[in-house]
């Protein structure tokens, strides 16, 4: 008879159920040859595969781990030899080997972290798949399991997802594959069939803390609180956040909004948008969007729930979004809600669309819903 | 770790080490040689994961202990200097001085308990070949292996030991080559390994005329013992085509022919093949062969006549020219059997003589003809 299994591998991993459920399936030598991790951006999946790579080879038949175990440690460091991790680069002409390697490691040091090559375009190609399949004729170089974790799989091209596929169909006995995804709806259906799919949710708040604070143990915690929040419950948004000045970026949002409401004159919000479109990554400008969709996502909140506070993105200016909501009480919120996440769309198109007629559309928008009158 | 040596010596040792280092890698590690100093050896080991090499040589130690040092930046540093007294010296962070009487280097080195584990082969098997077999047992067959990648198993040459006898095999569904060896010292019972080329090829390379190379052949990994260097190579993990089943065990006919003559003939006829089908046509008669070939979009032809031995009356037979250039280059006999069943079955050339103990087989299937 099996006893409930409440115990998990990996407790820094979080997500507890998953691990119940794959582990009580390593202990039965049941656990499948690919899985499928889906759910939200930034709820901790890549280091989960990590983890689990960890479980395939340096525990023992019960599941228990030994942190102790060069296998362990290698794993952790990316540097195993049975253990694959990749990610969408820039074509192989559009960056140096160096930087690929620099990426590598900071992925390494904290799996939490975006793989990120600024202004590039990047994609998982089909030369990475071919690497991987050549890299699965052979035995096991030491370890007892071979894991390739694909990550941000939807970014997968066609012609490296159907070069997948003769992998994940005939998957030789020693291979366990690990795709990663924050859109499964990107995810070929013929590729979505042949896996085990595991979602995963947002990890908790005070866990995100956690993990934030390993690695940037110095920053004070009502910051690191508010970083959370800010950061939509998306940890590699808030690993993002620390290496800018993000709180200074919302005053600027609330100013821009500000003057959108005030401004009557289009050149006039031209030259209050364009330092920000001119800037040659498109990230500050999505930075700036979210910032404001967190704004009114909060003025909803505040609008409908009698005590927000729990709730609320931007906790530390409560008395700012009240005083905006008495200066513009007609406006329609939802409408500008929409419009945002639209301009968000537009700005992450790949047809590449200007980033100024983006920001000055919108800006137009939500003058009119912000301004609305009482009819 | 402390240890001194002289730029030649270890030098040598490196070159052999660095020439597997991977141009880029999803394991930083690799780009990386292990330096192990123990009693009085220098152990160097550098790996693509596919390939590993270790090299050993005296050293003067004065501290024992290992690193993992960037592999082409320390080549490059030695290379650069004359033959002078070395001396290395790794603090507890891993990072390494290297001096000599110019000056100092400094470099960062990474913890070695997180470069790859040393290839344990357990129960493996021992064999001991004379270099010039196992050159041939190579070289004969790997130019036959496949580079499609949805076969594996093909990608490799395949190692077949029992009976007291070693034979290779490579084949790509087109074409089938196969040599072996027998002596008494081979092992009786069955044991097999595909290995990739990417090894073989380092193999070779690194094989001198004269010597024995002995090979263990284990579970995950296959050792390579050369001169002062050991060779592991990843064994491919798949079952080998049952390659037997397509050698036809009766021909009906026999034809023999020289081999250079056939090879010079095949060489300039296909020339004036049409290169979407590099087809040759033979017209085998009962003393020679005519060797015809046409581009019928260009107006190419060509056509040659050279003698032959054949015991039958007619056989019309096209093959891909590249593919029967390539056998034919692999064939040392200065006579050559061809054994033909009819136009649309494989055909076998066989050597006429062959070196004692050895015994040679390839095969190719034809093109069917309009």
């Amino acid at each position: 008879m099996m006893e409930t299994d409440d115990r998990t591998f990996a407790p820094e991993a979080g997500h507890p159920d998953i691990q119940h459920k794959l582990l009580s399936a390593f202990r039965q030598g049941r656990l499948p040859h690919a899985f499928l991790f889906h759910g939200p951006e930034g709820c901790g999946k890549d280091a989960f595969a990590i983890a689990l790579a960890q479980l395939l080879n340096a525990a023992d038949a019960d599941g228990r781990i030994d942190a102790s175990s060069s296998q362990y440690e290698k794993i952790a460091h990316l540097q195993h030899p049975d253990v694959k991790l990749v990610f969408p680069t820039p074509a192989k002409t559009n960056f140096k080997e160096a930087e690929f390697m620099e990426v590598l490691r900071e992925k390494a040091r904290n799996p939490y972290r975006r793989t990120a090559f600024p202004n590039k375009n990047t994609f998982i190609g089909i030369d990475t798949i071919r690497e991987l399949k050549a890299e699965a004729r052979f035995t096991l170089y030491e370890g007892r399991r071979k894991v390739f974790i694909i990550s941000e799989a939807e970014q997968m091209r066609v012609e490296a997802a159907n070069a997948l596929l003769k992998l994940l169909e005939e998957p030789p006995g020693n291979l366990v594959l690990i795709l990663v995804t924050a859109n499964i709806y990107q995810i070929l259906p013929t590729i979505k069939s042949r896996c085990q799919l595991l979602r995963f949710t947002p990890l908790p708040e005070a866990q995100m803390h956690d993990i934030l604070r390993r690695y940037h143990p110095k920053v004070d915690p009502g910051e690191l609180s508010l970083l959370v929040r800010l950061s939509g419950y998306n940890l590699k948004r808030a690993f993002d956040f620390l290496d800018k000045n993000v709180l200074q970026i919302r005053e600027q949002a609330i100013d821009l909004l500000r003057k959108v409401v005030l401004i009557h004159r289009s050149q006039e919000l031209m030259a209050i948008l364009e330092p920000v479109a001119a800037r040659q990554n498109r990230e500050d400008a999505q930075l700036l969007l979210w910032l404001l969709l967190l704004w009114f996502q909060d003025i909803l909140h505040l609008k409908q729930l009698e005590d927000a506070s729990a709730k609320l993105y931007n906790p530390d200016k409560k008395d700012t979004l009240r005083k905006f909501m008495g200066f513009t009480p007609n406006a329609d919120i939802t409408g500008i809600v929409w419009d945002i996440e639209g301009a968000l769309q537009d700005l992450r198109d790949v047809r590449n669309f200007n980033p100024l007629l983006i920001l000055m559309t919108l800006a137009i928008k939500l003058h009119q819903k912000l301004k609305k009158n009482k009819k | 770790m402390k240890f001194s040596i002289q730029r030649n010596e270890i030098y040598e040792a490196l070159q052999k080490v660095v020439s597997v280092l991977p141009a880029r890698s999803t394991i930083p590690m690799t780009q990386n040689v292990l330096f192990v100093a123990e009693g009085d050896q220098l152990e160097l080991m550098a790996t693509d994961l596919e390939i590993t090499i270790i090299s050993n040589v005296k050293a003067a130690i004065e501290k024992e202990g290992s690193v993992a040092i960037p592999g082409r930046l320390i080549h490059d540093i030695i290379r650069e200097l004359p033959n002078v007294s070395l001396n290395f010296d790794t603090d507890s962070k891993f990072r390494t001085t290297l001096s000599s009487e110019f000056g100092q280097y400094k470099v960062g080195g990474e913890n070695p308990a997180e470069f790859p584990r040393k290839p344990d082969i357990l129960d493996g098997r021992e064999i001991v070949l004379p270099n010039g077999v196992l050159k041939r047992l190579v070289e004969k067959t790997i130019f036959a292996t496949s580079a499609d990648e949805l076969r594996p198993a093909l990608t490799g040459v395949f190692f077949e030991l029992g009976g007291h006898r070693i034979r290779t095999v490579a084949t790509d569904g087109h074409r089938l080559s196969m040599l072996s060896y027998v002596d008494e010292a081979l092992p009786e019972t069955d044991l097999n390994a595909i290995i990739s080329t990417k090894a073989l090829n380092f193999v070779l390379r690194s094989l001198d005329g004269e010597g024995l190379t002995s090979i263990l052949l284990g579970e995950k990994h296959a050792q390579f013992h050369m001169e002062n260097t050991l060779l592991y190579a990843r064994l491919i993990e798949e079952n080998y085509v049952d390659y037997t089943r397509v050698i036809p065990a009766e021909t009906n006919f026999r034809m023999t022919i020289d081999t250079n003559d056939f090879l010079s003939s095949v060489k300039r006829v296909s020339l004036f093949s049409s290169p979407v089908t590099a087809q040759v046509i033979l017209s085998i008669k009962k003393s020679f062969v005519t060797i015809h070939a046409e581009d019928v979009d260009y107006g190419g032809e060509a056509r040659e006549e050279i003698p032959c031995e054949f015991n039958g009356d007619e056989f019309v037979i096209g093959f891909n020219s590249r593919y029967l250039q390539n056998i034919l280059r692999h064939i040392d006999s200065q006579l050559l059997n061809v054994e033909l069943i009819r136009p649309d079955n494989a055909i076998l050339l066989l050597p006429e003589d062959k070196p004692e103990n050895e015994d040679q087989l390839m095969l190719l299937m034809p093109i069917r003809l309009e």
